[in-house]
């Protein structure tokens, strides 16, 4: 991505438009909503409402190349085979995983800067796939990401007020030409940034004020998704919490649903309504943020979560420790079967012919193994 | 501190309890263009064989310029150390000649750091690499050095050590990297090993094998072991000690236990409630107000006090306590603690002496 500010611009269409900018906090209910499956989920933020996102059997494959004239494909890197993913309205859910899982190009792929090779994209019903010009400039206003490294996701070039205006000059019914700069003002304001710094540049800011500036200009165009892909993985300990607190009460104040990418599994169980654990390109185990920490059924989600240190001297040597050996193996060329039998103690022949399902096998959320069993490994919940 | 009674000890001779390592009062300095940034502010510490100091700190808290000022490798100018000393087994390494140090480092001292990638060379093979350590320090022939670099990589248990002694850098996994960096580190069975971040830049399944492999080659060596991290899960599983750094000062030290259940610098303390646990959901995070401080501009009197919720300014202050212009001395706070701060007392929650 190498000019990351420019996206929601790539769909830049002139047609005139008359429709009404909508209001944050009041949200246009689409009829087009046939695919609201599940039940609705509670979170810790109370009942959600309807499914905004739908990601079902969501597959990018990047091929791989020889030569240097006459390029031949030799194999494709399975970055995402086969997610399906469901984001209701106001809830947070969380897409953990180790690097080279392909959550990154997931979000990527939500937010149209790559084209799935297979599998779709629901939006309020409408598959993205078959959205063009009007319905896809207006998908890519309400579906915003935040980036990771903010150093490298906003242009030194720009002053701050430009960065955060800049997705106006596509949508520009979003804001009215006349009281920009106000609203970006205000926009900085609520993001915790002093107003005055509009004319400022990105290289007077510390990481933390930058990566509130990447969120001021995510809520400029008064989306309803915002995919935060790593948001404070680059900041130091001490500011992460401040910019996952302003998250947290923006979310409250304007009704957003978050898609929050993560490697950090504290963050990502403190954020979350939500969690999916992704391995190798597919979700290994999907639930709500407490079935998933506190009774993970998955070999996986197990010893990830085992993996994690825990920060209470007298929880020290509590947890079930599982050492997982060896590396994840290469997406371009993936086990047979479960992604995971070939670092999996549980693996049994079955596992390398029958790839398994996502569903619940009775340990009350969905889990892709074929012998899924709840297991605690981190000691219980001290509240 | 005196240090003038261990006339020559050997690593044999060392006394069970005297520290390996100490570093007293140590000062490093940016000289720039633009200013002179005070990285290391009087910094001590003390290690012992088999002790496990974690260095604990944000970035541009000055835990790993500490580190680089033991290992000599600062890079001069800009960096300065302007005070203080650095005793190796009761040898002044500052005072020592540039070749007394490069003995030094390797059998005495050895590094280990966060990015495994680009502390490689990458057109050297890893075995090279992993033998230059008996080339250049023993004099061992090639051949020899290539054994024995197998059995580094045996012991570090990179796997197929004998298949994979010739392939190059870029061949490895970001975790086996790590191990081989880790083996050229502990080739020379070095007294001291300086763990900068190791496992920052590794996944969590794959720090928790680093983190494993370093706990056992500990145990089998005896090595101390410093480990800077911002990691506090890290710092708990792993450490003994524990030196908390902020704005180039230690503001807290103790074992890791009392630190971590109770903290007495406002700083420590923020630091636990602001970090997410992966064992509770808790509740709303309590971030650390502001940033952490410009190193060319460091407050006065204590370098927290501006984002400190327990600060005591002007009248409401005790004379001598008043947090923007008087600077807390790092001082015992309860037996085995020390922080620096006007108030530990109230932070810990004890009367104050």
């Amino acid at each position: 991505m190498s000019q990351p500010s420019e996206h929601g611009a790539t769909a830049a269409s002139s047609l005139p438009t008359s429709v009404p900018a909508p209001v944050p906090g009041q949200h246009e209910h689409s009829s087009l909503t046939k695919l609201t499956s599940g039940v609705a989920a509670t979170g810790a933020r109370g009942e959600m409402g309807e499914a905004l996102l739908e990601v079902r059997g969501l597959q990018k494959h990047f091929p791989l190349t020889q030569g240097i004239v006459f390029k031949r494909t030799v194999g494709h890197v399975r970055a995402v085979d086969g997610v399906d993913l469901t984001l209701r309205r106001g809830e947070t859910v969380g897409l953990v995983g180790e690097s080279g899982c392909g959550k990154s190009t997931v979000s990527k792929l939500i937010v149209a800067l790559e084209k799935p090779t297979a599998g779709s994209i629901f939006f309020k019903g409408r598959d993205v796939a078959r959205m063009g010009g009007r319905a896809l400039k207006d998908y890519r206003r309400e579906v915003q990401i935040i980036f990771q490294d903010p150093y490298a996701s906003l242009n030194p070039r720009m002053t701050v007020g430009d960065i955060v205006a800049e997705g106006w000059a596509v949508h520009a019914d979003v804001a009215p030409r006349k009281g920009r700069l106000k609203r970006t003002q205000e926009l900085l304001d609520r993001v915790g940034l002093n107003p005055d710094y509009v004319n400022r540049y990105p290289h007077q800011f510390s990481g933390g004020q930058r990566q509130r500036i990447g969120i001021a200009r995510a809520l400029a165009l008064q989306p309803e998704v915002i995919v935060c892909d790593e948001p404070v993985s680059a900041l130091d300990v001490s500011v992460q919490a401040q910019v996952v607190n302003l998250l947290e009460d923006l979310q409250d104040e304007l009704g957003l649903s978050y898609l929050f990418i993560a490697h950090d599994l504290s963050v990502v169980r403190h954020i979350s309504d939500r969690v999916a654990v992704m391995y190798l390109g597919s979700i290994v185990e999907e639930g709500t943020a407490d079935e998933v920490y506190s009774s993970p059924s998955h070999p996986y989600t197990q010893a990830l979560l085992s993996s994690v240190p825990l920060h209470e001297p007298a929880l020290r040597g509590q947890k079930d420790r599982i050492l997982l050996q060896g590396d994840v193996p290469s997406p371009a060329d993936p086990p047979s079967g479960c992604r995971f039998r070939t670092r999996c103690w549980k693996a049994q022949d079955v596992c390398a012919t029958d790839p398994p399902q996502l569903v619940d096998r009775g340990q009350g959320h969905p889990s892709a193994c074929h012998f899924a069993e709840a297991r605690t490994v981190v000691p219980v919940d001290v509240e | 501190m005196t240090h003038l009674d261990l006339s020559k000890p050997t690593a044999e001779a060392t006394p069970a309890g005297t520290p390996l390592l100490d570093v007293d009062d140590l000062h490093v300095e940016f000289r720039t263009r633009s200013g002179t940034v005070h990285a290391v502010n009087g910094v001590s510490y003390s290690l012992a064989a088999g002790e496990t100091l974690a260095i604990l700190g944000e970035s541009g808290s000055g835990k790993s310029v500490s580190a680089q000022a033991i290992m000599g490798i600062l890079e001069s100018p800009p960096a300065v150390v302007t005070g203080g000393g650095i005793w190796f087994e009761g040898r002044n390494m500052l005072e020592m000649s540039a070749e007394d140090q490069r003995q030094i480092r390797g059998p005495g001292i050895s590094m280990i750091f966060q990015d495994a990638l680009s502390s490689l060379n990458p057109v050297y093979s890893v075995g090279f690499q992993i033998g230059e350590m008996f080339r250049a320090h023993q004099g061992m022939s090639k051949k020899d050095a290539r054994k024995r670099a197998i059995e580094m990589m045996d012991r570090v248990r990179i796997p197929a050590a004998a298949r994979r002694v010739d392939d190059y850098p870029h061949q490895f996994s970001g975790g086996m990297r790590q191990r081989v960096m880790i083996a050229m580190a502990i080739a020379l069975d070095p007294r001291i090993l300086i763990a900068d971040e190791p496992t920052t830049a590794l996944d969590v399944t794959v720090q928790a094998q680093v983190m494993d492999l370093l706990k056992d080659l500990q145990s089998e060596t005896g090595m101390g072991l410093i480990l800077i991290t911002h990691d506090l899960g890290v710092v708990n599983e792993v450490a003994d000690n524990v030196a908390v750094m902020y704005a180039g000062e230690i503001v807290e030290r103790g074992t890791v236990d009392d630190v971590f259940t109770r903290p007495s610098h406002p700083y420590t303390d923020g630091l636990m409630r602001s970090v997410p646990q992966v064992e509770a959901k808790g509740g709303r995070l309590q971030p650390i107000v502001g940033q952490p401080p410009n190193l060319a501009h460091i407050p006065s009197g204590c370098p927290f006090h501006p984002r400190c919720s327990r600060r005591r300014l002007g009248a409401e202050a005790p004379p001598g306590r008043e947090c923007s212009t008087d600077v807390p001395p790092l001082r015992l706070v309860v037996p085995g603690r020390e922080a620096a701060c006007h108030y530990s007392e109230e932070v810990l929650g004890v009367p104050a002496q």
